[in-house]
């Protein structure tokens, strides 16, 4: 079949005999609330997605929006709670330039922003495996099924839940912000709106990958 | 224009077994009514996301506080997402009562949830019919595979289901379109699997309704391969109300839909011992109306059907049409499953693939068959796939940078998980009763719902689990992991039983005719009418039980039996 035909076989709608019922919309747009952030936050936020997903040969987190998209994201999506602790990084970074450099972020050349956000990434590797080593002390402790003799007095001592690193969410946020942008999926990655077939068994061509 | 009252049949919903009905009998001659609670969603110019792509939705997908804090039984899982928002009941004018946590995932509009359903298609075999009366479970199924096999062959050729005939009892063969393909690393675990086991375990194509060539005389073109099916296929190319039943019984000239009609109850004449009709109430105007018909189809999902029955001639029956045998609302059904297995595939590195797939391969059950006796009974198939990962992978010790950014945009292992859906048996005392206490938007009762796993459950849960890492393993995938996560009753979306069928009216709500036993004009055919759940995905056989009781149902009218 041509795309014409194609095109031809999708025009046929079929028309309806129906009572009431005026139409309504099928799928709903979602809102976007109000952005809790500054223009000056999401500047911010683009210098220090630009530091994680730079420029190349092939565009960079700023000309994908990623800093606006974060701005966004985390006023729409996280609650109050994840919202205070997301600032909080970003004050903590902020803070950390000034001390170290004397200078905003912004001010710092590409070389001592790297370094400094290679070491708040080291230090959230670090984090995340002590938090996956309680998680799974967690999931060991669920599994023991107390005896009758033992779970009225025994109870394990609540040790401190170990927190996330405050430079986790704003890394993972990058991540997600720029490859499901149109640049980083369509310039960065691979993206065929309408494949028509499936091949399943296709030589690599060392090529990007796929968006999804 | 006056508005007709009287049909010959009405058909309370509009979903998979709803839009069936409709084909069915408006195909065999019956002028029909059918109502849907929900508003009406035309095909291809109501699937208004059908062409938008991840960066156009504002937050790429995911829910908000705000949709979480008004769907709160919805963001327990997948559901809540920004793609298919609006596509779900309202929860806060739909509320329900958990007396202990049940996932109902429902869709109130035209179309229900044929429109987001996951359409992987497979039959039950004679082992699932027999299995009840073999085990003295519950009780017996009033049919057997021989009475329901033409009526599988009449529903996919229509429905058009991809997939391969393989010859296993326990997965009947069916009449299939050409299946969507494995990729080579599937292919390669298939071949190693069937050395593997005895030659027992076989892993094939998914069998999904999606049709791999073009229906012309349904105005259905061939899948795409864009894998956006939730959004409503701008192809028409996955079955649905809206791409294939509704369409043909619109075609007939004899079939009225109104929307915004949430039936109430079935009218009951006690003299005549038969339905005489519905009550609704108009979801708009809270007007309410009676239409009358020879005959009557319940196909408002199972839990609603049986809602209706409920509410239904309650002056002879307290607990409603259909609960003389003690039986409605019981036995309530779902699969369990998330728990199974995942691991990497080594040696494909220079193998990648084109296009995105809406299916991915299968494993039929293989535990209890062949006489073999595990510490449970039933059992449970596996559905998984393999793809090459993609830039939500971590890199190890490569977090920020262009070296970063350059690893991310190349293709990474490959991978390969599973995860089984296991059968869960029919209890009593898993239950739905209503809620007389607590009110919808419409000031109707609400449904309570009370079901838990038990113990045979538990022990097949560690079978899905061990047997899944076993098979990966036998068939060299390696750093093998199994996976679970928190799996509650309704979260496969396949909630079944509440008026099941079978041969005694002092034990079952229906006949093997899918007629109530109390109403013979009255037919439950969606998911309350399943007897055993059997372990693979139910549509497709509400879909035949649906086309089988029409024909049934349109005979007896003419023999004069209804």
């Amino acid at each position: 079949m041509n795309r014409r035909q194609l095109l031809t076989m999708i025009a046929a709608v079929t028309g309806t005999a129906m009572m009431g019922g005026q139409r309504a919309l099928a799928y709903l747009p979602t809102e976007v609330g109000t952005n809790i952030f500054t223009p000056e936050d999401a500047a911010f936020l683009d210098e220090v997605a630009e530091t994680i997903i730079p420029a190349t040969d092939t565009p960079g987190a700023k000309e994908a929006g990623v800093g606006a998209f974060i701005t966004q994201f985390v006023s729409d999506c996280y609650t109050d709670e994840e919202q205070a602790a997301f600032r909080d990084g970003m004050e903590t970074l902020k803070a950390q330039a000034q001390d170290r450099f004397d200078r905003p972020f912004e001010d710092l050349d590409p070389e001592e922003r790297r370094e400094m956000l290679q070491a708040a990434s080291d230090e959230a590797r670090d984090q995340a495996a002590v938090l996956a080593e309680a998680e799974e002390r967690r999931e060991q402790s669920l599994d023991i099924q107390p005896s009758a003799d033992t779970a009225a007095d025994e109870q394990p001592e609540e040790a401190a839940e170990p927190e996330l690193h405050w430079f986790t969410p704003i890394q993972q946020l990058v991540l997600f912000g720029f490859f499901t942008s149109e640049v980083g999926a369509t310039q960065v990655l691979r993206y065929e709106p309408v494949p028509g077939e499936y091949i399943g068994d296709l030589d690599y061509d060392g090529g990007p990958a796929w968006a999804t | 224009m006056a508005e007709n009252m009287h049909y010959d049949a009405i058909v309370v919903g509009s979903g998979i077994s709803g839009g069936w009905a409709a084909k069915e009998l408006t195909e065999r001659g019956l002028k029909v009514l059918m109502l849907e609670r929900g508003r009406n969603i035309e095909h291809l110019t109501d699937y208004v996301h059908a062409e938008n792509e991840a960066w156009n939705y504002p937050h790429r997908g995911t829910a908000t506080v705000e949709m979480k804090d008004n769907y709160p039984v919805l963001s327990r899982d997948y559901p809540l997402n920004e793609q298919t928002f609006g596509m779900w009941a309202n929860e806060q004018e739909n509320p329900y009562t958990e007396a202990k946590r049940f996932d109902w995932f429902r869709g109130y509009h035209v179309g229900g949830r044929s429109l987001m359903w996951g359409r992987q298609s497979y039959r039950l075999s004679d082992t699932d019919f027999g299995a009840n009366e073999r085990e003295g479970i519950a009780t017996d199924w009033p049919i057997r595979y021989a009475d329901i096999a033409p009526w599988y062959d009449h529903v996919e050729r229509f429905a058009g289901i991809s997939g391969t005939n393989e010859g296993l009892d326990i997965l009947p063969d069916g009449q299939f379109l050409p299946p969507i393909p494995l990729n080579i690393v599937e292919k390669d675990v298939a071949a190693r699997l069937r050395n593997a086991f005895g030659g027992k375990r076989y892993l094939i194509n998914s069998r999904v309704a999606n049709i791999t060539e073009a229906l012309p005389d349904q105005n259905r073109v061939a899948c795409q391969y864009r894998n956006k099916c939730w959004l409503g296929c701008p192809y028409g190319a996955y079955f649905s109300t809206q791409s294939a039943t509704l369409p043909a019984a619109i075609a007939t000239g004899n079939l009225t839909l109104r929307p915004f009609s949430i039936v109430k109850e079935v009218l009951y004449d006690k003299d005549s011992k038969r339905a005489t009709g519905v009550e609704i109430i108009d979801a708009e105007t809270n007007m309410t109306y009676e239409y009358t018909a020879n005959v009557v189809f319940l196909n408002a999902s199972s839990f609603n059907s049986t809602w209706v029955l409920m509410n239904s001639a309650t002056d002879v029956w307290e607990g409603g049409l259909g609960s003389s045998s003690g039986e409605l609302g019981h036995n309530v059904m779902d699969h369990h499953f998330r728990v199974g297995a995942e691991g990497r595939v080594e040696g494909y590195d220079d193998k990648y693939y084109f296009g995105r797939r809406p299916a991915g391969f299968y494993i039929p059950r293989f535990r209890n068959t062949d006489g073999e006796e595990r510490p449970y009974t039933r059992g449970f198939g596996y559905q998984g796939s393999a793809s090459r990962q993609g830039w939500r992978r971590d890199i190890a010790e490569l977090n920020i940078g262009a070296d970063m950014k350059e690893a991310l945009s190349k293709p990474g292992d490959w991978t390969i998980g599973m995860t089984g859906f296991g059968e869960m048996l029919p209890y009593h005392d898993n239950f739905i009763a209503l809620d007389r206490g607590t009110t919808d938007k419409w000031g109707l009762p609400v449904l309570s719902i009370s079901v838990d796993l038990r113990e045979n459950e538990m022990r097949m849960r560690e079978d899905m689990k061990q047997d899944a890492v076993e098979i990966f393993e036998a068939a060299g995938v390696v750093d093998v992991k199994p996976t679970e996560s928190d799996y509650a009753p309704g979260m496969g979306i396949h909630e079944m039983g509440t008026a099941r069928m079978g041969r005694d009216a002092a034990t079952s709500v229906l006949n093997g005719n899918n007629q109530v036993w109390d109403a013979p004009n009255v037919y439950v055919t969606d998911g309350a009418c399943m007897t055993s759940a059997a372990c693979v995905n139910p549509s497709l056989t509400y879909m035949a039980l649906t086309a089988r009781a029409a024909e049934h149902a349109v005979n007896a009218l003419k023999n004069g039996d209804l």
